[in-house]
């Protein structure tokens, strides 16, 4: 087991930082949609706000609910330790640790789920339902993916695979990277699997499950949806700009920073451009993402 | 060394997976273009001294299965007004993960059939699952449609991974007999298709299930 206490910094901008790429999404659909858009730090001031607001309970909640936001916050951040971000080791590397880092990544849907299911709202329960599902079938997705590049390392921590003198470069890292950007999308609840924005009934997963959750609490919900995003794209963009030659000490963290924030732009181009899956199909999806996460692992060496 | 054909090969792979998932036929004929295209390039990614024989077998697998046999099949589901494979005898997500696991058994035995076959050391390690995978693909499909005209393309399907097998002896194998394979599965498509418009123009639709009322 080994601590990188300097890495610390980093899980520090992270934690300051995720926000603005949460606030980067809604920025460029509203650029494709011909309007100004809100601010890009718009989602600062709604935590600042919500932060400031009292919250209120339902008489059929339980401690559950309170409690519920909070532990997924708490698991997401335990997560960031755990975590190689923008080219740096993780805070706490050991072998193995990419099982903790998923299951920790998981804990924090669990407790949402779990919130969403305490108030006894029928149909915050159908959004659960719909949110556990769809986490099932993505974390094979993301397992696969880091197995690959586990598998191509030939360690067993997640630290040795991004820093890495012999990256994973090819076919094998374009489907790689094809299977994250789906996870990406899935586990930050985008189009095509979610829509973020809408408020039909029938077709809502992830915000159907927070419509109870007011002040604090909502405020700790948008943020470890921020610090999700943060870290699925943060991924991402590390196995991206891997294959590109060292270059000075700060180059590369820039890089990859550059990259998370194109990667957040992309993510709102492709909720612009296309629309959100029939229900039904999203699990094909998500089966056939983890599909090729297995074909990368088969193929890699 | 084998960089382009490993990246041909890889695309093969995707593609086998597309079809087993889609329902959509001309999906299904516009992934075997893709997939006769990327055929074509194959030959031509293998150093040999026989490059005549290579351009050859190239340009004749694009004819047939970048043009005349899509063309056939493109024409075939106008004719019978079929967009769709409705409720197959075995639904798309589970053969999209049998085709995988074929893949994947087909990757971990390719070493063991290459000694067997007394292939050389150098062999490139994707040609043989690659070509396992397509042809049980094509395989799962002609098996568990239950339109004649999926049938038609999974046989297709089938024929891409022969011919990829059949790269594997490359340069043992008389050039005829590659062609001669490319001809009688053309011909088969064709006949498949005829027979298909007709049993269309009988009955009205072209569900093999229901072929069996035929029976006396």
């Amino acid at each position: 087991m080994t601590w990188h206490w300097s890495s610390l910094s980093v899980v520090l901008a992270a934690l300051l930082l995720s926000p603005l790429l949460l606030g980067i999404i809604p920025r460029v659909k509203a650029w494709f949609a011909g309007r100004q858009g809100q601010p890009l730090f718009q989602v600062y001031y709604d935590l600042a706000k919500l932060l400031g607001k009292g919250a209120v309970y339902s008489t059929t909640t339980t401690w559950v609910f309170r409690l519920g936001p909070l532990l997924s916050l708490s698991t997401i951040a335990a997560s960031l330790l755990l975590l190689p971000m923008l080219e740096f080791p993780a805070t706490l590397q050991f072998s193995g640790d990419f099982l903790l880092f998923v299951y920790l990544f998981a804990m924090a849907r669990f407790f949402a789920i779990l919130t969403a299911m305490d108030t006894g709202s029928s149909f915050e329960g159908m959004g659960a339902s719909r949110e556990a599902i769809f986490a099932t079938l993505t974390e094979p997705a993301l397992f696969l993916s880091l197995a690959t590049l586990l598998k191509h390392n030939g360690t067993m921590s997640l630290s040795e695979v991004f820093l890495s003198a012999a990256p994973l470069t090819g076919t094998t890292m374009i489907l790689i990277a094809f299977v994250l950007l789906i996870v990406l999308l899935a586990e930050n609840c985008r189009v095509p699997v979610d829509d973020p924005t809408t408020h039909l009934e029938l077709t809502m997963i992830h915000e159907v499950m927070v419509l109870d959750n007011s002040g604090p609490d909502l405020a700790f919900i948008t943020y470890t949806a921020s610090l999700k995003l943060w870290i699925t794209s943060n991924i991402l963009a590390q196995l991206l700009v891997a294959p590109f030659p060292e270059h000075g000490a700060l180059l590369r963290p820039l890089l990859a920073f550059t990259t998370m924030v194109l990667l957040a732009m992309l993510v709102g181009v492709i909720e612009s451009t296309i629309a959100r899956l029939r229900l039904i199909y999203v699990p094909k999806l998500l089966v056939g993402a983890s599909m090729l996460a297995l074909l990368g692992f088969t193929i890699a060496r | 060394m084998y960089e382009w054909m490993d990246t041909c090969l890889v695309a093969i792979l995707v593609l086998d997976l597309y079809i087993l998932g889609t329902s959509r036929l001309i999906a299904v004929i516009q992934a075997t273009i893709v997939q006769g295209m990327l055929l074509g390039i194959l030959p031509l990614t293998v150093h040999s001294q026989e490059t005549i024989h290579h351009w050859i077998l190239s340009i004749s697998v694009l004819l047939s299965n970048v043009f005349l046999m899509p063309y056939l099949a493109i024409l075939l589901i106008r004719k019978v007004e079929i967009r769709r494979e409705v409720e197959p005898f075995l639904e798309f997500t589970p053969s999209l993960m049998i085709g995988m696991a074929i893949a994947f058994i087909s990757f971990w035995i390719a070493p063991y059939s290459q000694k067997i076959l007394q292939l050389p050391q150098h062999f490139p390690r994707m040609l043989m699952p690659a070509a396992i995978t397509t042809a049980m693909s094509g395989f799962i499909i002609l098996a568990t449609r239950r339109k004649a005209v999926t049938q038609v393309l999974g046989y297709l399907v089938m024929e891409n991974g022969i011919y990829i097998w059949g790269l594997t002896l490359l340069d043992k194998m008389p050039l005829l007999v590659e062609l001669g394979v490319i001809l009688g599965i053309f011909m088969t498509v064709m006949v498949m298709a005829t027979v298909c418009y007709r049993v269309y123009l009988r009955l009205g639709h072209v569900n093999v299930d229901e072929l069996s009322n035929l029976k006396g």
